[in-house]
């Protein structure tokens, strides 16, 4: 199963990353998952921060943490705004 | 004279009034209805025109800033010689010379938790124009508990997003059923930059779904709508409602109640535990009665082992930094924590008054 990311504001620069998996696992896993990877990649440190409050959405809806990613899939990444 | 004013009034909504969403019955609805909006930047600035424009009968603008000159590249409205007035007062001023027939009310309130509830009770709609996590929280929590419908937007370098919750019932999501975390220090403007721009389309989406709720029309609600300027790419994902989210339950707890206490306040509480997260050696130099210690790496590690639901923590350190982080930590697990109001230092104070 591949996931496939797609970046938008913050987290443009995750665009076309993508991670093979062979077990379903759930978008807090898939979190965690990608904080760990993106953590030993040079220049992505504040994107690991930023990805805690970071949603993500299948190109319908924003998944709860507990949706199973079980297929091949693109993932949004939306980041936090909080500005006015 | 009635007459007259009827004339005047079509003329200035004719394009509107024969729109088939709006017509007569719902012009009538836009002049009756009141707006509340938090806020009076960039966001107010692209929104209020047009809400001025349709004829909304009622806003109220809040917000207690003055114009400075790095407001001036988004909040478009204000001018270089308006520097250093307030943002409500000369916004207020700039509308109702817009249209003379909507009223326009201003205030410098602050709106927060405390002060929320009852301003929210007398209107509509409530606009979220404001640049912080707090204050959008605060808002949601307001609207959640009075079933009022908000319009969120946030703006942020070339992004926007803006959503509207209807909260007609305690089965549709709110914001933050969707924004889990606090956003960190780098979503606000002041640190990373914002475009005039996109501030623009977020207003005009927040426009066209404050007028549309208004009008009863919520087949675009609970929707997040985002937009990226740099790539002109724009999206829209359906919200849904998270299960655990403390916003719908009866008993809308901890999260977003007041999180401060002060020691008096510990004397009515049942259940408490009171926890010193300051180090060993400030712990060991003396401490408030019946106080126990653990350090706040070993708090947020170990909350779920260490507490339960029934349990009333209240957290102190030297003054109250960092046990309002702990706390924020501690809610965001549920558990019923509160920060002991000017940490060890008051406390001491006020046992020493008492003595
Ligand atoms: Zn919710």
């Amino acid at each position: 199963m591949k996931i496939s990311l797609h970046g938008f504001g913050s987290m443009r620069a995750l665009r076309g990353i993508g991670f093979e998996f062979v077990a379903p696992l759930t978008v807090r896993e898939f979190r965690a998952y990608l904080q760990t990877q993106l953590s030993i990649k040079p220049g992505f440190s504040e994107l690991v921060i930023l990805l805690s409050s970071c949603a993500f959405a299948n190109n319908e809806q924003v998944l709860t943490e507990d949706t199973l990613l079980n297929k091949d899939q693109l993932l949004n990444v939306l980041p936090p705004v909080c500005g006015g | 004279m009635f007459y007259h004013r009827c004339v005047v009034a079509n003329q200035r909504y004719q394009a509107q009034l024969v729109l088939p969403e709006i017509g007569i019955d719902g012009q009538a609805k836009l002049a009756a209805a009141k707006v509340l909006c938090v806020g009076c930047g960039g966001l107010a600035a692209s929104v209020l025109p047009y809400l001025v424009a349709a004829g909304v009968g009622e806003i109220m603008l809040l917000d207690d800033d003055i114009i400075s000159l790095s407001n001036l590249n988004r909040q478009i409205l204000f001018t270089e010689q308006q520097l250093g007035e307030y943002k409500a007062k000369v916004l207020a001023a700039r509308l109702t010379q817009q249209n003379p027939t909507v009223q326009i009310n201003w205030d410098l309130s602050r709106f927060n938790l405390e002060t929320g509830l009852p301003i929210v009770a007398g209107y509509d709609l409530v606009l979220d124009c404001s640049d912080d996590y707090a204050t959008k929280l605060a808002i949601n929590f307001c609207c959640a508990r009075l079933a009022k419908p908000w319009v969120y937007a946030s703006v942020l370098g070339w992004d926007g997003q803006v959503a509207l919750f209807s909260l007609q019932n305690r089965e549709q999501p709110c914001y933050k059923c969707w924004q889990i975390k606090a956003p960190q220090a780098t979503a606000s403007c002041s640190v990373s930059g914002v475009l005039g721009a996109a501030v623009n389309i977020v207003g005009s989406y927040q426009a066209s779904l404050a007028l549309q709720a208004l009008l009863g029309n919520f087949a675009q609600a609970n929707r997040l709508f985002i937009f990226d300027l740099w790539t002109l790419e724009q999206q829209q994902f359906e919200l849904a409602k998270r299960q655990d989210c403390v916003f719908h339950g009866d008993n809308l707890i901890h999260e977003w109640t007041q999180p401060l206490l002060n020691w008096a306040q510990l004397a009515n509480l049942a259940n408490i535990r009171l926890i010193d997260i300051r180090t060993l050696a400030e712990w060991e130099r003396g401490h408030l009665p019946a106080a126990e210690h653990i350090t706040i790496g070993r708090l947020i590690a170990q909350a779920p082992q260490l507490f339960t639901l029934e349990q009333t923590l209240v957290i102190y350190c030297n003054q109250q930094s960092l046990s309002l982080l702990a706390v924020e930590n501690l809610r965001h697990l549920g558990l019923q924590a509160f920060v002991l109001n000017g940490g060890y230092q008051a406390a001491i104070q006020q046992i020493q008054q008492q003595q």
